[in-house]
């Protein structure tokens, strides 16, 4: 069991930041982002103790997410007012001015990505913002490469237009 | 397009809570499992203690200047603690002569001397900040100090025959300042969670505050520290 959960507490420290990156940009509330997360993680801990196997864990925490994050929408569907308080960014400026700005403009960006199809916002989240491969986007979202290429390349003119016409 | 990226990288700088990640690797998996931090061993503890005391006393601390010197004259003065191998047999073998054995009794040192002034500091704690932020701090310290006497526990029964008496000792004095630092930091959590509990309920707070409350006492009176936490942190949380 040791070695298990030394595998699994790696994958989750490669991993937790991404995922709640991704929830957070979906569902615009810390709170519901921690606990989206750690739903996910909960469950995959629970898979992974049973033995079954799974070949690209990355992709597969993505894809219990958009899972639970359709679920969260499906039960709860309210909606929450970001607040820029909400954001936590890491290692960019001591100056709390310029901080704030950055916290605005993330804000302001969330609201373009927003704007876009849902799928086009999880793969342009995956690629440009997790850094995540295109074989893994194509497992977690569970379509070939070739479609998620084509699915960034439309992603990126939807954010375009949405951002030229403020 | 590449404005267009250029405004989706800035989403990068997106973090969560990392007390939060913290806590909430410690609920799925157990305590014993914390240990596993970016860096394994000794190095990996320290960079855990490091971030603590950056988030409970600020840029201006000395003491958390103390800290990274300390984490860096660990993992490059000595030349083994950053990294994957808890190892010590193997890491005595590449120390050799008696001066690196000196080296690291005098980096051992430093260390305890740290984990006194943590532990003097941790009563201060409480003046100088809300009480969740005290809590989480707090915790992060407990589980912090309980998982570095793991690893030094580790390390004295995996390679008990080949470390020299004077590092020996050093272990044993570093372990059992990380034994104080854990009981205290436990003390501090029970009397101040006790507090805390009592005067929210003094209050008028929302439904879902109501709820959250309650899930909290029942968590502490069930041991889990970490679970209440993080439902305490939520309370009155915009």
């Amino acid at each position: 069991m040791a070695s298990l959960e030394k595998k699994f507490a790696r994958l989750y420290d490669e991993n937790i930041e991404k995922i709640f990156r991704f929830v957070f940009l979906k569902v615009d509330s810390k709170e519901t982002a921690e606990d989206i997360s750690a739903q996910v993680f909960t469950k995959s801990w629970k898979i992974f103790q049973s033995g079954t196997e799974i070949k690209n864990p990355s992709a597969y925490f993505f894809q219990l997410a958009r899972a639970a994050i359709a679920d969260h929408y499906r039960q709860k569907a309210r909606f929450h007012t970001l607040s820029i308080e909400e954001i936590e960014i890491v290692g960019f400026s001591a100056d709390p001015e310029e901080s704030r700005q950055l916290k605005i403009d993330i804000a302001d960006l969330m609201g373009h990505l927003k704007k876009i199809g849902d799928d086009y916002q999880n793969v342009l989240i995956m690629r440009y913002i997790n850094n995540m491969p295109i074989k893994v986007i194509a497992q977690s979202m569970e379509k070939p490469e070739g479609t998620v290429r084509v699915m960034i390349h439309r992603g990126l003119n939807q954010l375009r237009e949405i951002m030229g016409a403020r | 397009m590449k404005s267009e990226i250029r405004g989706l990288k800035k989403l990068q700088l997106i973090m969560p809570d990392k007390n939060w990640v913290i806590l909430t690797k410690k609920r799925i998996l157990g305590a014993n499992n914390v240990r596993q931090v970016e860096g394994a061993g000794l190095a990996g503890w320290f960079s855990n203690l490091e971030y603590t005391w950056r988030l409970a006393l600020g840029r201006h601390s000395g003491l958390v200047a103390v800290l990274s010197t300390l984490v860096i004259l660990l993992t490059t003065g000595v030349g083994f603690l950053t990294y994957q191998n808890q190892n010590l047999k193997g890491l005595l073998v590449e120390l050799g002569p008696k001066d690196n054995s000196q080296n690291l009794t005098a980096s051992l040192n430093n260390v305890q001397k740290s984990l006194e002034d943590i532990n003097v500091a941790l009563d201060n704690l409480e003046k100088t900040k809300s009480p969740d932020q005290v809590l989480a701090i707090t915790e992060v310290v407990r589980v912090t100090a309980s998982n570095g006497q793991e690893v030094i526990s580790t390390i004295k029964h995996d390679s008990q025959s080949e470390i020299p008496k004077n590092v020996m000792a050093s272990l044993d004095a570093v372990q059992k300042t990380s034994q104080a630092l854990e009981a205290k930091s436990v003390a501090v959590q029970k009397d101040l969670l006790e507090d805390y509990i009592q005067d929210l309920k003094q209050r008028t707070l929302s439904a879902e505050d109501e709820e959250r409350l309650q899930k909290v006492e029942e968590y502490y009176k069930q041991g889990k520290t970490s679970e209440a936490l993080i439902l305490l942190i939520r309370i009155g949380a915009k």
